[in-house]
C-alpha cells in the first residue's frame, strides 16, 4: 500500500522511514513538512494511507484534516501524534480520520494501525482506547447545578419582578441580567419564564420564604 | 505605622558575601596565559584573600595596583576583575553607590573578555544584583540576579559557590518583596548547599537571613534561634567583619518584647559602630520605641542622628520614613514651623523619588501656612488695638484667637498628612498588585513554553530515536539479542513514560487556545484527583472564537480562584460555570469555605490582581462573600459590544 507522511519534524520523518523500509506491503511514497507541500504532492502521487501529525507549525493537522476529507474521502488518515488529550481525538474524528496513535508508542502498534485502517476500519491505540470511546458528558442527564447568582435571579424571577426590577435591585446591568434569564431557560430546558418558575418549584430549587 | 516598621526591617537584612568566586581564581592561569598578567593576577588573588580577611582597604589598594597594570596592557578580563573587586570593597565599606558605579565602569570590559571567562557576565550580573538590593530598588535587583543565573545556565558553568551565592541572594530578594514563603525555599536551598560545602561564612548569612524571614513572620522563637546561630558561626570564625554581626544585634534588639530588653542588644550593635547604615536603622528604632511610648523629647534626639546618617550616605528610601516621624514628633511638641519643615521636605522628597504630582499639596499647604500666619497677624494687629484701650480683655481676645488660629494649622495639617498616608498606601498596593501581575504574567509564559517544548521538542525527539534505534536492529541481524540492545530499549521507554508523566499536568496549557472548556475541565481534573475538593464544572456555548487574550485571562482567573480556595476557604465543593452567550462571557465560581473579609487577609491581593486583569479587557468582577456560607465570584467580560 501506498503511504504518505506529513510532520514538521524532518527527524521523525527520517525514524518512520527507517523503521517501514522493512515491510514489504509498504511503501513510503512522499514525505512532507506542510500541509501546503501535502496537497501539492497529492495531486502527483495520491495515497492509500496519510500519517498525520497534529501539532505543526504552520497549519495544525485537524485543518489539514478537514481540507482532505473534501479533497481525498477516500484517503485514509491516521493520526500519529504525542496529543492524548480527549479535545484532540474528539475534533480530529470529527474531521474523519479513521485511526490514531501516538509517537511514543511501540511499532507494532503503528503497523497494526496503518494496515487497519488501509483496510477501512478504525484503529485506536491502546493506550488511549478508554479516552477515546469516553462519551461526552452528557449535562442532560443530571440536572445542572445552580449557581448563587442564578438562584437569587430565579427567586426575584419568581417575586414577579421584571429584568429591570432586578438588575435595579441586584446592582447589575439589564444586559447581564437578561443573560442570565436566558441562560436560565436553557438550562433548566424551558420555553418561558413561567415555566421556569413552575420547574423550579418542582425541582425545589427555591424555597418559597419571602 | 506598622509598614514604616516592616519597611525597615526589610532594608536592612542583606548582608555582603566574603565568597571568592572560585573559578575566576582557577580559571585565570588557562585564560590569561597569554600576555605577562602574572602579576597582575596576583595582585587580584591578593585583593581578593584581603577581602576574605576583611581588610578592605588594603585590598582596594592591591585592586588598583593590578588595575593600573591591567590598563596598559588592555586586558580587559583583568580590568574587569579588579573594577570588580573594588566595587566589592566599597560595599564591604558601605557606600553602595560607588559600589554600583564601578559595576557599571567593569561593564564593558566584562562584555569585551567574556569571550574568554565564562563567569564573568554572571559575576557582574550578581554583583548588580546585589548592590541594588542593599540599595533598596528590589525591581533591578531581581532582574540582574535572574540574568546572572541566566548567564550561568547558558554558559553551563559549574560552580557551587557561585550557586550558593545566587541561591542566597534570590532568597533575599524575595525577602525584601515580603515573599516569605520563597525566601524561605530558596534558603532552605542555599542552606543545604552550604553544609555540603561546608561553607562557614555563608552558612551564617544564610542562617541570619532565615531569622529574619521568622522575625518577619513574628515567630521569635525561630527568629532568636537562627540569629543566635548565626552570632555563634560568625564568633566561631572569628569574623573582623562588623556589618553582618552588628545587624544581628540589631535583629535581636527588634524581637524583644520591651524596650528595655531591647535595648542591650542595641547598645551592642551601636558600640559596633555608630555610623553606618545599621546604625541609622537602630537609632530610629529606638527613637520609634521612644515616640511610642510618649516621650517625644527622646525620641527627636534619636530621630535626628538617623536622619544625620541617612543624610550623609543619601538613603533616600530611609529619609523617606524618617521625615514624616520627624514632623509627627514636632507636631506632638507643638514646634509647628518644624513640623512644616518636615513634611514638605517628605512631600518634596516623595515627589522627586515617586514623581507624581505632589506638588498642588506643597502649594496647598504652603498657601494655607501662609494664609494662618497673616491671620495670626491680622490677629496681633488686633489685639494690640485692643490692648490700647482694654489690655486686659484684649489679651485674652488675642490668645483665643491665636489658639483657633494654630488649631486651625493643625487640623489642615493633620488632614494633610492623613490624606498622604492615605496615598502613599493606595500606591504601595498598586505597585505590589503590578509586581503580581508581572510576576504571573512571567510565570504563564515560561509554562506555556516548557509545555509547548517538552511536547513538540523532546517529544520527537525521542520518538525518533526509538524509531531510528528499532530500525537499527533490524540492518543487523542478532543485535536485538545482545543484551544491551534490550537495556537501550528498555530505558528509551522508560523516558517516554516519564516524559508523560511530567507533561501530564502542562496538557492545560496546550489547551487553553484551542478549547477553553476542556483546558478548564482539564485543570479541574487534575485538582479533583489530587486534592479532596469537588468541582462541577458547566460550560455553555461556543467559545471557538474567542480571542486568546481572553481564553488565557478566564483561565489564569480560574487557576488562581481555585488556588485561592484552597490555600484559604476551607471548602469542600466548587461550582464553576463558564458561558458564553450573546456576546457576554461570564465565569462564575461559587465554594461553600468559610468566606472572608476581602480587605484583612492577603487574599485580597490575589483578587486584586484578577480584578486588574479583568478590568484591562473592560469587564468586570463581583465578589460576594458570606461568613460560613461561601463566597461566589462573578467575572463578566463583553466580547461584542451592544449596539446602541
Amino acid at each position: 500500500m501506498k503511504i504518505v507522511i506529513l510532520d514538521d519534524h524532518p527527524l521523525l520523518i527520517k525514524g518512520l522511514q527507517a523503521m517501514l523500509s522493512h515491510y514489504t506491503d509498504i511503501n513510503i511514497v512522499g514525505t512532507y513538512l506542510s500541509g501546503r507541500t501535502l496537497l501539492e504532492g497529492l495531486k502527483e502521487q495520491p495515497a492509500d494511507v496519510l500519517l498525520l501529525d497534529i501539532q505543526m507549525q504552520d497549519q495544525m493537522g485537524d485543518e489539514v484534516a478537514a481540507i482532505l476529507q473534501r479533497l481525498y474521502p477516500e484517503m485514509m488518515i491516521l493520526v500519529l501524534t504525542n496529543l492524548e488529550h480527549q479535545y484532540y481525538i474528539r475534533t480530529m474524528i470529527q474531521h474523519g480520520v479513521r485511526g490514531y496513535v501516538l509517537k511514543s508508542s511501540d511499532e507494532s502498534i503503528l503497523l497494526e494501525g496503518i494496515r487497519t485502517v488501509a483496510r477501512g476500519d478504525i484503529y485506536f491505540d491502546p493506550s488511549i482506547r478508554k479516552e477515546a470511546l469516553k462519551e461526552q458528558k452528557n449535562s442532560k442527564d443530571q440536572f445542572p447545578s445552580l449557581t448563587r447568582r442564578e438562584k437569587e435571579i430565579l427567586h426575584l424571577l419568581t417575586l414577579d419582578y421584571s429584568s429591570k426590577d432586578i438588575a435595579e435591585k441586584l446592582f447589575l446591568s439589564p444586559r447581564t441580567i437578561e443573560n442570565h434569564r436566558m441562560h436560565l431557560l436553557q438550562k433548566m430546558d424551558v420555553k418561558n419564564s413561567a415555566s421556569l418558575i413552575k420547574k423550579a418549584i418542582e425541582l425545589g430549587l427555591i424555597n418559597m420564604k419571602p | 505605622m506598622k509598614e514604616t516598621y516592616s519597611c525597615w526591617c526589610c532594608f536592612f537584612w542583606i548582608l555582603f558575601f566574603a565568597v571568592v568566586p572560585a573559578t575566576s581564581a582557577q580559571e585565570k592561569p588557562q585564560a590569561w596565559a597569554t600576555s605577562d598578567t602574572d602579576s597582575v593576577t596576583g595582585l587580584i588573588k591578593e585583593a581578593m584573600a584581603l577581602r576574605a580577611a576583611a581588610d578592605p582597604g588594603q585590598a582596594m589598594h592591591s585592586a588598583h595596583k593590578a588595575l593600573q597594570l591591567a590598563i596598559p596592557q588592555e586586558d580587559n578580563g583583568s580590568m574587569a576583575e579588579a573594577m570588580i573587586v573594588i566595587a566589592l570593597c566599597y560595599k564591604d565599606m558601605g557606600d553602595y553607590l560607588k559600589s554600583k558605579q564601578l559595576l557599571y565602569l567593569a561593564w564593558p570590559h566584562c562584555v569585551k573578555a567574556a569571550s574568554s571567562s565564562k563567569h564573568i557576565m554572571a559575576y557582574l550580573y550578581s554583583q548588580l544584583g546585589s548592590i541594588y538590593g542593599l540599595l533598596g530598588d528590589n525591581d533591578s535587583s531581581i532582574y540582574f540576579l535572574h540574568e546572572a543565573l541566566g548567564s550561568l545556565q547558558h554558559n553551563r558553568v559549574q560552580d557551587s559557590f557561585f550557586k550558593l551565592e545566587l541561591l542566597c541572594n534570590i532568597g533575599t530578594s524575595w525577602l525584601q518583596n515580603g515573599e516569605l514563603d520563597k525566601a524561605l525555599y530558596y534558603h532552605r536551598k542555599a542552606e543545604v548547599l552550604a553544609k555540603k560545602l561546608r561553607d562557614t561564612l555563608t552558612l551564617a548569612i544564610v542562617y541570619s537571613n532565615i531569622g529574619t524571614v521568622y522575625r518577619n513572620q513574628q515567630d521569635s522563637v525561630r527568629a532568636m534561634h537562627y540569629l543566635e546561630a548565626s552570632l555563634k558561626l560568625y564568633q566561631l570564625k572569628r569574623t573582623k567583619k562588623v556589618y553582618p554581626v552588628q545587624f544581628l544585634y540589631y535583629s535581636m534588639g527588634t524581637i524583644q518584647p520591651t524596650l528595655a530588653q531591647a535595648i542591650p542588644y542595641y547598645n551592642k550593635a551601636l558600640a559596633m559602630d555608630s555610623h553606618s547604615v545599621n546604625a541609622a536603622a537602630v537609632y530610629e528604632l529606638i527613637g520609634k520605641a521612644y515616640f511610642d511610648a510618649g516621650d517625644y523629647a527622646k525620641a527627636e534626639g534619636y530621630y535626628k542622628k538617623s536622619e544625620e546618617l541617612s543624610e550623609r550616605k543619601r538613603l533616600e528610601g530611609h529619609l523617606l520614613h524618617i521625615y514624616p516621624m520627624l514632623a509627627a514628633i514636632y507636631e506632638k511638641l507643638k514646634r509647628y514651623p518644624q513640623a512644616y519643615q518636615y513634611q514638605s521636605q517628605f512631600v518634596a522628597l516623595n515627589d522627586s523619588l515617586r514623581t507624581l504630582e505632589k506638588n498642588k499639596m506643597i502649594n496647598q499647604l504652603d498657601v494655607k501656612y501662609k494664609v494662618a500666619e497673616k491671620d495670626r497677624t491680622l490677629a496681633e494687629n488686633k489685639a494690640r488695638l485692643y490692648r490700647q484701650q482694654q489690655w486686659l480683655i484684649a489679651f485674652t481676645g488675642g490668645i483665643l484667637l491665636l489658639a483657633s488660629v494654630l488649631l486651625g494649622i493643625y487640623r489642615g495639617h493633620h488632614y494633610k498628612q492623613k490624606e498622604q498616608k492615605v496615598r502613599m498606601q493606595n500606591m504601595e498596593q498598586q505597585e505590589k498588585i503590578g509586581k503580581l501581575q508581572a510576576k504571573m504574567q512571567g510565570e504563564e509564559e515560561e509554562r506555556s513554553r516548557i509545555a509547548r517544548e517538552l511536547h513538540d521538542g523532546i517529544n520527537v525527539l525521542l520518538s525518533a530515536t526509538k524509531m531510528n534505534y528499532a530500525s537499527l536492529g533490524k540492518e543487523y541481524k542478532g543485535l536485538p539479542e545482545a543484551p544491551s540492545y534490550g537495556v537501550v530499549m528498555g530505558l528509551l521507554n522508560e523516558m517516554g513514560l516519564e516524559l508523560r508523566t511530567i507533561t501530564y499536568k502542562l496538557v492545560p496549557e496546550l489547551l487553553i487556545q484551542q478549547s477553553l472548556p476542556d483546558a478548564v475541565e482539564t485543570f479541574c481534573d487534575l485538582i479533583r484527583k489530587s486534592k479532596e475538593l469537588y468541582i462541577e464544572f458547566q460550560s455553555w456555548g461556543s467559545f471557538s472564537s474567542l480571542p486568546a487574550e481572553y481564553c488565557f485571562a478566564v483561565y489564569r482567573v480560574v487557576q488562581e480562584l481555585v488556588h485561592n480556595i484552597i490555600k484559604h476557604a476551607n471548602a469542600t465543593s466548587v461550582l464553576i460555570q463558564l458561558r458564553h452567550q450573546d456576546g457576554i462571557l461570564s465565569l462564575t465560581v461559587d465554594d461553600n469555605g468559610d468566606g472572608f473579609n476581602e480587605k484583612d487577609t492577603g487574599i485580597g491581593l490575589g483578587l486584586q490582581s484578577i480584578r486588574s486583569r479583568v478590568e484591562s479587557l473592560g469587564g468586570q468582577v463581583i465578589i460576594s462573600s458570606t461568613a460560613a456560607e461561601g463566597t461566589s465570584v462573578e467575572v463578566e467580560l463583553q466580547t461584542i459590544r451592544p449596539v446602541v
